[in-house]
């Protein structure tokens, strides 16, 4: 079975371990993040076919005081880069992790969620271009960790991404 | 083509100079040349034959020709020598040094599998060598143990053997995971049976976070090739081996040994070797990876604890031989003494003799002292046969009464003892009488042997009053010696011995020696007296220095422990000669010599006494 290192990144508190834990069963605990600055799970699903093995490292939240390490990337077969839809700054740190990871770890194929959907009302990106990442992104899609919306559209759209470069990016929509 | 030579054709061929051929011949021949040179047919060979010739002379060569003979050439060039490799070998040097310095990564992937046995080989063989000899014995009890563990069972709910193989369990590897270097994605894992196991593909992903961390947050740039090695948390450790591609950890229950580490080495280098096309162009897919299961599978080793019910079944069996042998020693040592007490028994009970001295050897000869009469009815030497005492284990030294010598040639009966002359004066043992002819034919008793000087003193009053029947004077104790003057007189001329110590603490010199042995002759006569008398003795070594000098006390002191020292070796283990030694120092207080001032007149204060104390038991 064909396995792949993803990598869950974004600003502090944008969803990404809520987002982990409605797509697998977590094994292990939370307290990883304060201590080693990431956890991992793992969820199996199958594509075209083809049954993939994804192991998800679930990297500590970037902010002010906390830069996320790069050495975790390592090996990263691709990531899922996360923004509150209902704080636009985290869009902006989206921006600088990804021109950080291109620097550091190199060009890998990312997913753009906007999560916390399930807040539409207090949304505040509306930015149709989303400061670029639209374009680079193998898929931007809306996503709802509290309502399990686009949850597994987003693990399966970067799995998709990363094993056949060529399939294009998908677009979700709320 | 036109001339036929086979004999067989019944032509004989023709000679060179046999005449020109006929003119028809000439043109035929003529014709089939002309068409040969001049035929657009043969055109292609004559375009090869200018290709081969244009080829011969430019020097150039077809590189898919040289490819097709090259390997043949070298194989023929090294079957013939090894002119080729001195050719090859600068270039090849060359290309090897221009390849490390561009990009030296593939050199070391390369060697990797084969320096690591290389290395260990050597280390292994030294090691080998260094603890050649020693032997590791770890025992422990086994008894106690077992019942604590048993209530550790019931407390915790274990069954017993659970809690002795953990107990038991000096280690144990329990998995072993091989992990992508970069990813740190799952490649294989091994797990031993029973043992349950959490998710290998997140264990392995948190391993590799985890040695990320720890060379993130505290490596120097030196060590950024290096990773995690040792994680340990309790009774379980995690031994972590590297190699370029891959990492192997093992899960360890306990103390794992050192050797642990080797066997990871070579299973790591075992993989690298095996999959290292695999392993460097790996894309997710482990499936391939099932083949390093045994490499793996090799690494899940375990150790109990030595058992201990051998070393203890050893000890056992050596404590019961030693005590048994013990037993039989101090049986027969037993049943020796109490047929040496039953032959004492017999020679006291017996008419016609006085056992004056006996000493029972439990290990040697003993020796028996005493006078006989003629009249007794057996030879002390009969007795002694007669008895269960082997005769050669015994020295004796009989003598017949004194006054009887002369008259033992005779064989003239002595008139016989009518009264027990011993039970009159209550004689203790060790005094023995034996009737004689008094004058005019009275009865005389003559006695001998060794006595306390208080009963002696008695005696004397009671046979100059008379004993009994009998009349004055009639027991001779003249050969009665009196224990307690005897004592008097050992100790006496013990305290006179001096012995010269004229030089530190040196008891070396002959005069110092000669005098320490007669210090210690003497000291043997008082303890045995001393015994003999009931008495305790104690010797006091008494040090004394000259005036010069400071710490007069202490060079005193250390005269006395010195000569003290050499009595104790001297001292008979136990029994009736046995001593308490004290030492004293008396400094310069005591001297020999006071008038001396210089160093040579005062060296004979340098000494030490001995006085014995005695007191009664």
């Amino acid at each position: 079975m064909k396995q792949l290192k993803i990598c869950m990144l974004g600003a502090f508190a944008v969803g990404k371990t809520s987002l982990v834990a409605r797509f697998v069963k977590s094994v292990f605990s939370e307290k990883y993040h304060s201590t080693i600055g990431v956890k991992i799970d793992k969820k199996q699903l199958s594509l075209a076919g083809q049954d993939l093995t994804l192991v998800l490292w679930d990297l500590e939240g970037e902010d002010d005081l906390v830069r996320v390490q790069m050495t975790y990337l390592r090996g990263a077969a691709g990531y899922l880069l996360v923004v509150d839809g209902t704080r636009p700054e985290t869009l902006e740190t989206a921006v600088l992790l990804r021109r950080r990871i291109e620097t550091e770890a190199g060009v890998l194929p990312f997913v753009l969620l906007l999560n916390k959907y399930d807040l539409a009302e207090r949304w505040a990106i509306n930015d149709p271009g989303l400061l670029g990442l639209r374009d680079a992104a193998a898929a931007t899609l809306n996503t709802s960790a509290k309502d399990g919306l686009n949850v597994d559209e987003a693990f399966t759209a970067l799995a998709q991404a990363v094993v056949d470069p060529g399939s294009g990016a998908a677009e979700g929509s709320a | 083509m036109a001339t036929d030579a086979s004999p067989e054709s019944g032509t004989a061929p023709r000679e060179p100079d046999a005449g020109p051929p006929g003119a028809a011949d000439v043109d035929e021949a003529m014709q089939q040349l002309r068409a040969l040179l001049v035929s657009p047919a043969i055109e292609p060979e004559r375009e090869q034959v200018r290709q081969l010739r244009e080829e011969v002379r430019s020097g150039r060569v077809d590189p898919q020709q040289l490819a097709d003979v090259l390997p043949d050439a070298v194989r023929l060039s090294g079957a013939e020598g090894q002119r080729l490799a001195d050719a090859l070998s600068p270039t090849v040097d060359r290309a090897i040094e221009v390849s490390i310095e561009n990009n030296p990564q593939p050199m070391i992937d390369a060697i990797f599998p084969i320096i690591g046995p290389a290395i260990r080989k050597a280390v292994s063989d030294a090691l080998a060598k260094a603890v050649s000899g020693l032997n590791e014995t770890l025992e422990h009890s086994l008894s106690l143990q077992s019942v604590r563990w048993r209530l550790e069972a019931k407390r915790t709910g274990k069954t017993f053997a659970e809690v002795l193989m953990l107990k038991t369990l000096r280690y144990r590897v329990e998995q072993v995971f091989l992990i992508h270097a970069e990813t740190g994605l799952l490649l294989h894992h091994v797990v031993q049976p029973g043992v349950s196991a959490r998710d290998a593909d997140l264990v392995s992903g948190m391993l590799t976070a985890v040695t990320d961390f720890v060379r993130d947050s505290f490596t120097t740039a030196d060590d950024a090739g290096a990773g995690l090695q040792k994680l340990r948390v309790g009774g379980t450790s995690v031994w972590v081996e590297r190699g370029p591609h891959a990492v192997l950890a093992a899960a360890v229950r306990g103390e794992g040994p050192e050797q642990l580490r080797e066997f990871l080495e070579e299973s790591v280098e075992s993989v690298h070797q095996r999959f290292h096309d695999e392993l460097e162009h790996f894309d997710g897919d482990s499936a391939v990876f099932v083949g390093t299961e045994p490499d793996l599978a090799r690494c899940l080793r375990s150790a109990q604890m030595p058992s201990r019910s051998g070393g203890r079944l050893k000890r056992w069996l050596v404590a019961g031989l030693l005590i048994a042998g013990v037993g039989a020693v101090a049986g027969l040592g037993v049943q020796s003494h109490l047929r040496w007490r039953e032959l004492v028994r017999d020679l006291r009970g017996t008419r016609g003799f006085m056992l004056v001295d006996e000493n029972h050897n439990w290990w040697g000869r003993s020796q028996l002292t005493g006078f006989y009469s003629v009249t007794a009815p057996q030879s002390p030497g009969q007795i002694v046969t007669a008895s269960d005492v082997l005769e050669s284990e015994v020295d004796s030294d009989w003598r017949l009464f004194p006054g009887l010598e002369t008259r033992s040639g005779g064989n003239t009966p002595a008139p016989e003892a009518p009264v027990d002359v011993a039970a009159l004066l209550d004689a203790p043992e060790g005094v023995g009488f034996a009737s004689a002819a008094g004058a005019g034919g009275a009865q005389h008793w003559v006695a001998a042997g060794a006595a306390r000087g208080a009963w002696l003193e008695r005696a004397r009053q009671q046979v100059a009053a008379g004993l009994g029947s009998l009349g004055p004077g009639a027991v001779d104790l003249s050969g009665v010696t009196d224990l307690d003057a005897g004592l008097a007189a050992a100790a006496a001329a013990l305290a006179d011995v001096v012995v010269p110590v004229p030089e530190g603490v040196d008891l070396s010199a002959d005069l110092t020696r000669e005098r320490l042995a007669l210090a210690a002759r003497r000291a043997v006569d008082v303890a045995r007296l001393a015994s003999k008398t009931g008495h305790r003795l104690t010797l006091e070594v008494i040090g004394h220095t000259d005036a010069l000098g400071d710490s007069q006390a202490n060079q005193a002191l250390s005269l006395a422990q010195a000569v003290a020292a050499e009595l104790r070796a001297i001292r008979p283990a136990s029994g009736g000669g046995s001593w308490l030694i004290l030492t004293r120092a008396a400094g310069s207080s005591e001297p020999l010599v006071v008038d001396g001032v210089t160093a040579p007149e005062q060296v004979a204060n340098r000494r030490v006494t001995l006085v014995a104390r005695l007191e009664s038991r």
